[in-house]
């Protein structure tokens, strides 16, 4: 062990919850402790029942868990020769769940509906975490984990297609459902599920008369007339029949109630 | 038909009642049934398959063809004036804002167009197809440079596209888009429009508002230009059984 370091036993937290070596607290204790005054915490929502498993390596790990712990030593700790280093400050959960969150947005055109699906939750309990007026549990973290992981994988592979791949359904589901359900190797194996998407065939027809377009299309193709474009009017707010600037709060919750005629 | 000089009209600006090339799409079934007037059109066939996820195939007939556009003239450039009425407000300079609304291009990105099909391929006749009589289609004439042929713009076929995949190829006068208005209500809303054109013809004035007040739901209150007020009044009785409706559903009421 290195010099450096000094390890402190924690105690085994009795939460009914923690199943395996990796866990996470809303509140973590320290793990290492440097020997000069200066303590510092690593991976803010990690614990380790046992030290042995802290220093027994990823390969003690099953499951998803694994490579998650995996990932997180490779972003906040690094092996010297000489042992352990901390190398980078950790943190708390939901900045990680804000980061994972920006992060599968940016790569893909999901909405946060649709992210918050493939955690298994909705889209208030996904900004509640982010605010931190709630904590998710290890399987939701791991499921936004495993999602950003598939959208980094499908972003590598096939740029500009994550979107399309994840949404692709077979047998009535697509991955996010897939993700959902903790279907890990499914998810993974997300080139099998794409490849599963229903086909399209294409049949073309020739029309035997003259098509009524045709002069327009030697036009255009001669360069006699010009694609429309983005071309817009400005027109007077007095054209519309619609206050345009009350028509949004028109469209907020109007209370919809059932009356005995009908709705209304 | 209306004369060619009358029907064309160039305009810049998009328009209610442009003519356009451009893309257009219908879904079909398995059978790729395929109207004759819509032949040319239906170039190609796409099938997906199992997209319904219960072994049933989506079809989709698409092809090249002119067609007008349909949308009206205030929800064609709606996002983009919104926007820019807002970046006024923020105090935003005219042509600045302009310059950012116009650089936003998810701002009104769609029309709705319908196509110019050949009357030969209609039922119907082919002199009132051009006379305008067949509800569901509008005369078009030959444009002067024959970019047009003489056709009719089938209504019962609208579809949505994308405004950057269009090319303009002529625009039509007040008067064509006033025929094309009155031949979208017919089609859509009301197929016999010119009910309130004969009741203005029995009464002798303009009707200018029809309203059925939300608390008396069995009065019309049909109001003239002159300021007098016909209400119709629905007579009480017991319902049919086939409509719900009394017989002799409306009476005349007093003026008002």
């Amino acid at each position: 062990m290195s010099p450096q370091l000094q390890t402190r036993r924690t105690h085994r937290h009795d939460d009914a919850d923690v199943t395996g070596p990796w866990s996470i607290l809303p509140i973590a204790d320290t793990l290492l402790e440097r020997r000069s005054s200066t303590t510092t915490r690593i991976g803010m929502p990690f614990i380790v029942p046992e030290l042995d498993d802290l220093f027994g390596g990823a390969e003690r790990m099953t499951g998803a868990a694994s490579g998650w712990g995996l990932q997180f030593w490779q972003t906040h700790v690094s092996s010297t020769e000489s042992g352990i280093t901390y190398a980078g400050t950790p943190r708390p959960v939901r900045e990680e769940v804000q980061r994972l969150r920006d992060e599968i947005a940016r790569r893909t055109r999901l909405t946060r509906q649709q992210i918050a699906r493939a955690v298994g939750v909705d889209r208030r309990s996904m900004s509640a975490w982010v605010k931190g007026d709630a904590t998710p549990s290890v399987e939701k973290l791991e499921r936004l984990q495993l999602l950003a992981e598939v959208v980094r994988d499908i972003d590598a592979t096939e740029p500009g297609r994550s979107t399309e791949v994840l949404l692709s359904r077979a047998a009535g589901r697509d991955l996010l459902d897939y993700i959902a359900a903790g279907r890990i190797t499914h998810a993974h194996a997300w080139q099998a599920h794409q490849g599963s998407t229903p086909s399209v065939t294409v049949v073309h027809r020739r029309s035997t008369k003259r098509p009524l377009h045709q002069n327009a299309l030697d036009a255009y193709l001669k360069g006699e007339l010009q694609p429309l474009g983005r071309t817009a009017t400005v027109r007077p707010e007095s054209d519309y029949e619609q206050d345009l600037s009350k028509a949004e709060n028109l469209l907020a919750d109007e209370p919809v109630r059932r009356t005995r005629r009908g709705y209304r | 038909m209306m004369s060619p000089d009358v029907f064309y009209e160039w305009h810049e600006e998009p328009r209610q009642g442009d003519i356009v090339l451009c893309g257009v799409s219908r879904l079909i079934a398995e059978d790729r049934h395929s109207p004759s007037q819509w032949e040319s059109l239906d170039a190609h066939f796409l099938q997906v398959d199992d997209a319904w996820d219960a072994g049933r195939a989506l079809g989709i007939a698409a092809g090249i063809g002119l067609a007008m556009v349909v949308t009206h003239d205030c929800q064609l450039d709606k996002e983009w004036n919104q926007r820019v009425r807002e970046l006024e407000k923020g105090g935003m300079e005219k042509y600045e804002s302009e310059g950012k609304a116009s650089a936003d291009s998810t701002l009104d990105r769609t029309l709705v167009v319908s196509p110019l099909v050949d009357p030969a391929e209609l039922r119907g006749g082919l002199g009132n197809l051009l006379a305008g009589k067949v509800i569901g289609y509008l005369p078009v004439p030959t444009h002067p440079e024959q970019l047009v042929t003489d056709c009719v713009v089938d209504l019962t076929y609208q579809c949505t596209i994308d405004r950057l995949d269009v090319v303009k190829v002529t625009s039509v006068s007040e008067l064509a888009r006033k025929q094309l208005r009155y031949a979208l209500i017919q089609l859509d809303a009301l197929r016999t429009a010119d009910l309130g054109f004969e009741v203005e013809t029995v009464v002798g004035r303009t009707i200018q508002k029809v309203e059925v007040p939300a608390r008396d739901p069995l009065m019309v209150r049909i109001q003239l230009d002159d300021g007098n007020v016909i209400q119709l009044l629905q007579q009480p009785g017991s319902p049919d059984q086939e409509t719900g409706r009394a017989s002799g559903y409306f009476s005349s009421g007093d003026q008002s």
